[in-house]
């Protein structure tokens, strides 16, 4: 029967209580991202949760601004709890390792807080990935961080997938010599965004923008496919920077396809991404079944700068609950064995070796006898529960199944369990 | 093989839909005509339709129950979901307008403290009175909204109209039109990755049609 929570029980919304396998998945998939990124040279950062409101969010996008949570502290100063970990990152870089031998390698793992309606994979408190590589202005440097995303969505377990890369600089270097109010310009990359071709043409037009500018601009949202793309957009490249844009990502998606990775790019240059720090290419990846991206990440060369050192930078970040939520990976958590009388000098001897052993060993604190014990066991699904005696031998009870065994012979089947 | 998921809005649309979907050569099955059935494949099998409420078209879209929908832009922009649109259909064709009793007409609404506005549409309507930096109070109906004003419970209201005889015919005028509004392709945005070839193919097929159906004048999504 299911009863109404308690007043005092209740959560606000967008947050949420993980427990059981999910929270076990979670922590699998923090281990295995840890080991990844530990292994291509990246170092961890802690970076704190809440900071001055002014720092985290003058460098965020207008949307993120608006999703930001907001608080004071007893001195009157706003406070806010991090959006993402990038600004963060660039402000420990730019202020604190100035010095340090380049490129510096970051990755953290940790939760973000955003004001967002909740909905599926869409929470306002999630838990975030990613990596900086910073002090690095190179096509290597694009294709390292877009490469690690690549390997990241496959060690989370997921095989369909696509990544949208694009180069903000195309569009940023076709608009140079236009001056738009930074609303319209926000109101046009939008609508490039949403790819209707009507709504952008009306843009385009009510914003005066010249004939030659616009005919680029309205191909955008068609600009999206495999590498021949490039040609057309080299064709209607209008100045010197839109085709540095363009000779940038050639140079990155050659180097994913020489290392076999281009079936998952998809390059797209109507790939906008409402951030206003990104500055080079940009990327998103999609996965089957959930229509906002799980992952994203780009290229942002001025953001540092504004905190001491001009480091330029590249990085992703990735939300494990939106891979969650599809990939519906749980992880068993019933331990390997039961043990009655735990604490017992006989009996403790064994549970440090099977603990030693790497098996996960509960023992009862309750006082239980053996059919309470059986019982609980089944309703936790634990496969076994061993019994302890006062003559050094144990009962193992598996299933219905049960049998006396002297502490060799225990050893020999803890062994067995474990591989 | 790979196949797409459509949803369709019931009801008013419906008709002029499935007509588009037959031209451009997909055979449907005779359930589908009368509107019982709500999930059928046409004939090849490559295409899976779903027909589901108008307003609730995006959120299937969105949440990749379906690859593509048809949805008003009405519906599409209350929504505010993350879509793709990269086609307009050039029929449904409607507006959402601001009305109300013939002397609001000479009311600058800006100096009205507590205009209240009836509406399905809060989102938008909230939006273009604070675009106009006018204080109003939305209150939010499911349908009829042409009551609203004449029985009192709201000033104004804002809804879709299409000739406008309903608006008259309860003695209301059209103050302002906020939004032209037609019937819309809309995608989801990992489909669109996850399935380029798939959805471009049907997007083209689908503009060919609308384009001839304008006499060509047409020259979207190409």
């Amino acid at each position: 029967m299911l009863r109404d929570v308690v007043k005092q029980g209740r959560i606000p919304h967008g947050v949420a209580d993980t427990f059981y396998e999910d929270a076990a998945a979670i922590t699998a998939l923090e281990r295995a991202l840890h080991d990844l990124f530990t292994g291509w040279g990246y170092a961890r950062i802690i970076p704190p949760t809440f900071e001055y409101y002014d720092m985290l969010v003058t460098q965020a996008s207008e949307q993120l601004q608006d999703e930001v949570f907001r608080f004071f502290d007893r001195e009157g100063q706003m406070l806010a709890l991090r959006p993402d970990m990038t600004v963060q990152t660039a402000r420990i870089a730019g202020s604190k390792l100035y010095d340090q031998a380049l490129p510096l390698r970051f990755y953290y793992i940790g939760h973000v807080f955003r004001y967002e309606e909740p909905q599926a994979g869409k929470q306002r408190e999630f838990t975030q990935a990613g990596i900086e590589l910073l002090g690095a202005d190179t096509a290597l440097a694009d294709a390292e961080a877009l490469s690690l995303t690549i390997e990241a969505l496959h060690q989370l377990g997921l095989r369909d997938f696509q990544i949208n890369l694009g180069h903000i600089g195309y569009l940023a270097a076709t608009l140079a010599d236009v001056s738009l109010a930074d609303a319209q310009r926000r109101n046009l990359e939008l609508t490039i965004e949403r790819r209707n071709p009507r709504d952008l043409a009306q843009v385009l037009d009510e914003y005066q923008i010249p004939k030659d500018i616009a005919n680029v601009i309205r191909r955008l949202p068609h600009l999206s496919g495999d590498k021949h793309i490039l040609q057309e957009a080299h064709a209607l490249a209008i100045n010197r920077d839109s085709a540095a844009a363009l000779e940038r990502l050639e140079q990155v998606y050659t180097i994913l396809d020489q290392a076999g990775l281009s079936q998952h790019i998809i390059l797209d240059l109507g790939e906008i991404r409402n951030m206003s720090y990104y500055t080079g290419i940009v990327f998103r990846g999609y996965i089957s079944g959930l229509g906002f991206p799980v992952c994203g990440g780009g290229r942002y060369d001025t953001l540092v700068r504004n905190f001491g050192a001009d480091l330029p930078a590249v990085g992703f970040a990735l939300s494990l609950e939106r891979v969650l939520s599809v990939t519906k990976a749980k992880e068993p958590i019933a331990p390997d064995i039961l043990v009655q009388w735990g604490y017992h000098p006989l009996c403790a001897e064994q549970v440090n070796r099977m603990r030693k052993l790497g098996l996960r060993v509960e023992v009862d604190v309750l006082n239980r006898q053996e059919t309470e014990l059986v019982a609980y066991a089944q309703q936790r699904r634990v496969r076994r529960v061993l019994l302890c005696t006062d003559t050094a031998e144990f009962k193992l009870i598996e299933g219905s199944q049960s049998r006396w065994l002297s502490s060799e012979q225990l050893l020999g089947e803890m062994v067995l369990w474990k591989s | 093989m790979e196949k797409l998921t459509i949803a369709l809005p019931k009801g008013r649309l419906q008709d002029q839909m499935l007509d588009l979907i037959t031209s451009v050569g997909y055979v449907l099955p005779q359930g589908a005509l009368t509107g019982r059935k709500l999930v059928f494949y046409d004939q090849s099998q490559q295409l899976r339709f779903i027909m589901a409420k108008p307003v609730d078209v995006p959120t299937y879209v969105e949440y990749g129950a379906a690859d593509l929908g048809i949805a008003g832009l009405d519906v599409l922009r209350e929504s505010k979901r993350e879509l793709y649109e990269p086609l307009r259909l050039g029929f449904g064709k409607c507006r959402l307008v601001l009305a109300g009793p013939p002397e609001a007409r000479n009311r600058n609404l800006r100096l009205v403290s507590n205009l209240r506005v009836a509406t399905k549409y809060p989102r938008l309507a909230l939006d273009y009175f604070y675009r106009q930096g006018i204080s109003a109070e939305i209150i939010p109906l499911s349908g009829s909204v042409e009551l609203a004003p004449v029985v009192g419970l709201a000033d104004l209201l804002v809804d879709l109209v299409e000739t406008g005889t309903t608006l008259r015919d309860n003695g209301l005028v059209e103050l302002e039109t906020l939004l032209e509004s037609e019937a819309v392709v809309v995608v989801n945005r990992a489909s669109h990755k996850l399935h380029f070839q798939l959805v471009q193919e049907l997007i083209n097929r689908l503009a060919e049609e609308i384009g001839q159906r304008a006499g060509g004048s047409q020259t979207d999504a190409n």
